[in-house]
């Protein structure tokens, strides 16, 4: 059965507006899930692309003591940059705006999400979001030079574009916070009839759990970031000691959304990996109610630790001994994760494709990054440790090593279910070992830096300190070539790729059973889900649902 | 509740039909959509109240004294007025279920002619402090004590966010009547104006809040 | 296909807003019934606003009549905003207050 010739998503839309004409409309105006994820796609991979150029400029710059090709209003600027798109362009609306838009209703058994049209308005206004913050750029001095993290009183004094990029993040956070009350909506109304919640393929139990802090921290930042704007214009007084006003209070403000809004990042991730698992272990997860509980749990506890951001501010000994104990309680759900995915290779056949290198590679990195965010929260360690090189090292190595990789995996493992082909897999695993290996050499140096007392956000440092520069600008060119090939190879294998059929890795979950790429409605008919989603027998899927779904509705 | 198109229907191993949901007509899902969306008002006026909360706390005295300021009488006629304008937008959320389509829209009228005295109330308190120099950022209010400073700060503020959600509630009002006119809203098709109604009612909880912390509290200390 | 009965009547609607009227006036007439400190006076106009809340809540916004999903996730909303008050107001007491224990 040749998926190329059967009519896709590809070929036939649902728009807002009515019928149009152009491809392009056909678009920008889809109200179909499959197509706004995509759209997405597009977009944050042109951002990511942007901001990791400009962490290049930065590894330059640092290279070598002194000034090199930047000043330093120009780094503050450009760190400013480098993290307001990471975060708000490209790691939050992350894997649920790509993968979450186009999979969830395929995995539930559903035709689509439970509100279309604020789906593509979600993405309207993320565009919009974006354009703001570009343009911010190049008006006035600039762009902001606050770090993305805008702290008081600084963001309120500097003279930079910081009412631009507040109200480009403000503009985000709505689409996020849109998106995240489609997914519960939807997860809510509109899963195949027999499955309950814990029969929920486990990336749904990610993206559900991040969609509740999309909603409820989303408006915290959101309301902190418009204060910071009154500030700046009315003088409110807030922020400002001599009136009174308390910049540790922004920090608290600011860091009850941006605490929880990791956790929206790696949820979501670690749903992936989830998902991955099964398929390359040839066999169900281990611990399936445990790994969906702990979704739950690590979005709740997440609400509850934001202040570890604060320990060294000045806030009360009793404020941070509370954040620093819930901290170390939050890495549980984490660690049981962890242990049930390692549970799940003990003993399996395992089939080393592409995905599973990059899940695996994530198991090393993220175990690295959650463990040092624990040597961060011990209260005395941080003393020393706060605004180093350590935590830059930390960040990267669970935001990158944890939420780009499984993005990156999971841009390989639905390939085949977003394209109707096969990538390269030998060249994709080159890619994969050339961004491991960079990526190492680009922060581990970083670890030791900060112990030592290199400081973040610094332009210049001393001599001491070169050689973990010069080795961490080695990696981060490795890392920047092997991304760009990475990505070379898919976008060559959306033409040229090998025709697969609609099941090429053989898993069970629901978006298998449905041609590649998948027909507008989804699915002919809603199969009846009484089963758990990952079952194997021998090696091989327990039940073939493709009869059901293309043909009668009858076993 | 009457249908457009016909409802799809799968079978279990049993035989046993199951309906599933469209998405294009999901009462429930709208509403359960709605609600979602009053969690971020929830949010983000319980951060500005946790702001409140915070400076009371550390400038109580100062705070007691500024709320001094401010007007009781009119404060006490905007609670009753907008509890009033709740009432009706309840009575025409039950007229268009009862197929009482003048009513309901009558009723939305009567609301919105409410809101628009609760705004000029308003608009005439921010006037007797602006022309008493108080206003954020003028020389008479920062001479006064940090306390003083931060309550009127946030008076403007949270009284400011709370009538910016009242004008977009009278143009969503004004919508609806329109709605119904298309025969959009009918009495069997009205999650719109529910929402609308919850909508209004989170509008009324926060000035239920509001209102004696920044006017009551003068009362407090010692009499 | 959700069954909804509407069981907020007109009747009802009426009933709840003088519940409501005579809490407002409750309201104005308690610093005088009960003169106190500033906390007095916070503590007693905040216990008012929360039973005129729960009325709203439960009666013009419905949530008597939902279903129980409805309760669970408002529950879980105000435990949310509780949490971020509390372990706030952690930093806002203690704030400049030395830590002994190990003394």
């Amino acid at each position: 059965m040749d998926n190329l010739t059967k009519k896709s998503f590809y070929d036939e839309t649902h728009t807002v507006f009515g019928h149009h004409e152009s491809k392009l409309l056909q678009w920008i105006f889809t109200i179909d899930h499959k197509r706004i994820a995509l759209l997405y796609l597009v977009v944050m991979m042109a951002f990511f692309i942007i901001a990791i150029f400009v962490a290049l400029s930065m590894r330059m710059e640092l290279f070598a003591p002194g000034q090199q090709i930047m000043d330093p209003n120009t780094y503050n600027q450009a760190f400013t940059l480098h993290g307001v798109i990471m975060i708000f362009l490209f790691v939050i609306p992350g894997i649920p705006a790509v993968f979450g838009n186009f999979l969830l209703p395929l995995l539930i058994g559903a035709r689509d999400v439970s509100f279309p049209r604020l789906n593509l308005l979600s993405w309207w206004l993320y565009m919009f979001g974006a354009l703001l913050a570009v343009m911010s750029l190049f008006v006035g001095q600039g762009f902001a030079d606050t770090g993305w993290t805008f702290y008081a009183p600084y963001s309120v004094q500097t003279g930079t574009n910081v009412i631009f990029a507040l109200t480009a993040a403000y503009i985000l956070g709505l689409a996020s916070i849109l998106t995240g009350i489609n997914f519960v909506v939807t997860v809510h109304r509109l899963r195949a009839p027999g499955m309950g919640f814990f029969k929920m393929p486990l990336f749904v139990w990610g993206l559900y759990s991040t969609a509740w802090i999309q909603i409820l921290a989303t408006p915290v930042v959101g309301i902190t970031l418009i204060l910071v704007i009154l500030e700046r214009t009315l003088g409110i007084g807030i922020f400002d000691p001599s009136k009174g006003g308390d910049p540790i209070l922004y920090e608290h403000l600011f860091w009850i959304y941006s605490h929880p809004a990791v956790y929206l990042m790696i949820l979501p991730a670690f749903g992936v990996v989830s998902e991955i698992l099964p398929t390359f272990c040839r066999r169900t997860i281990f611990g399936y109610r445990s790994i969906a509980i702990s979704s739950a749990m690590i979005a709740i506890i997440g609400y509850l630790v934001w202040g570890h951001h604060l320990l060294t501010s000045g806030m009360s000994e009793w404020a941070k001994i509370i954040f620093a104990f819930l901290t170390f309680f939050v890495a549980i759900p984490t660690g049981i994760k962890f242990f049930d995915w390692v549970a799940t290779m003990y003993k399996a056949s395992i089939i080393f494709a592409t995905p599973m290198l990059w899940v695996v590679g994530t198991i090393i990195t993220f175990a690295i990054g959650g463990l040092t965010g624990l040597t961060l929260v011990t209260i005395g360690v941080d003393v020393h440790l706060h605004d180093t090189y350590f935590v830059v090292a930390h960040f990267h190595y669970t935001i990158f090593g944890g939420v780009v990789f499984m993005l990156f995996a999971a841009m390989h493992y639905w390939f085949p279910k977003f394209t109707g082909r096969m990538y390269c897999e030998r060249s994709a695993k080159k890619a994969f070992y050339g961004i491991f290996i960079g990526f190492n050499t680009l922060w581990f140096p970083m670890f030791l830096a900060g112990a030592y007392g290199m400081p973040r956000r610094y332009f210049d440092y001393l001599p001491e300190f070169e050689i973990y520069h010069k080795i961490a600008g080695v990696g981060a060119v490795i890392t920047i070539a092997s991304i760009l090939y990475m990505l070379y190879i898919l976008i060559k294998a959306i033409k040229n790729g090998e025709p697969c059929g609609n099941n090429p890795w053989n898993s069970t979950t629901l978006e298998w059973q449905i041609s590649s790429p998948p027909p507008l409605e989804n699915f002919k008919n809603i199969p009846y889900v009484d089963f758990m989603p990952y079952e194997y027998e021998k090696g091989q899927p327990k039940r073939d649902l493709t009869k059901i779904i293309e043909g009668g509705n009858h076993d | 509740m009457t249908e457009t198109t016909s409802p799809e229907i799968i079978y279990d191993k049993e035989g046993n039909a199951h309906e599933i949901v469209d998405f294009n007509d999901d009462y429930t899902g709208s509403k359960l959509g709605f609600w979602l969306f009053l969690f971020t008002e929830l949010m983000l006026f319980g951060a500005m109240f946790l702001v409140f909360s915070f400076f009371f706390y550390r400038f109580s005295n100062d705070f007691v004294v500024a709320s001094d300021n401010l007007n009781l009488v009119l404060g006490g006629i905007n609670t009753i007025v907008l509890l009033l304008s709740t009432y009706f937008m309840g009575i025409s959320l039950l007229s268009i279920r009862q197929n009482n389509i003048e009513k309901s829209k009558k009723m939305i009228y009567i609301t919105i002619i409410l809101s628009i005295i609760f705004l000029t109330i308003k608009y005439f308190e921010w006037m007797a402090e602006i022309h008493h120099g108080i206003y954020p950022d003028s020389e008479a209010l920062n001479a006064l004590s940090h306390g003083e400073i931060l309550f009127f700060g946030l008076y403007f503020t949270m009284t400011g966010f709370h009538g910016i959600h009242i004008i977009v509630g009278i143009g969503v009002m004004l919508w609806a009547v329109k709605l119904i006119n298309n025969k959009k809203i009918t009495a069997q098709k009205y999650v719109v104006l529910e929402n609308i109604a919850l909508y209004w009612d989170i509008v009324h909880l926060v000035w239920v809040f509001l209102f004696p912390l920044f006017y009551m509290i003068s009362f407090g200390g010692a009499s | 296909m959700s069954t909804v009965t509407h069981d907020m009547t007109a009747e009802m609607y009426l009933k709840i807003f003088v519940v409501l009227i005579i809490l407002t006036v409750v309201t104005f007439l308690q610093p005088y019934v009960i003169p106190g400190t500033i906390s007095d006076t916070v503590v007693a106009q905040l216990f008012i606003a929360v039973i005129k809340a729960t009325l709203i809540g439960s009666y013009y916004m419905h949530l008597k009549y939902e279903a129980p999903l409805f309760r669970y996730i408002v529950l879980m909303a105000l435990v949310v905003l509780a949490i971020f008050f509390i372990i706030t107001a952690s930093d806002a007491i203690f704030r400049n207050e030395s830590f002994d224990l190990f003394q």
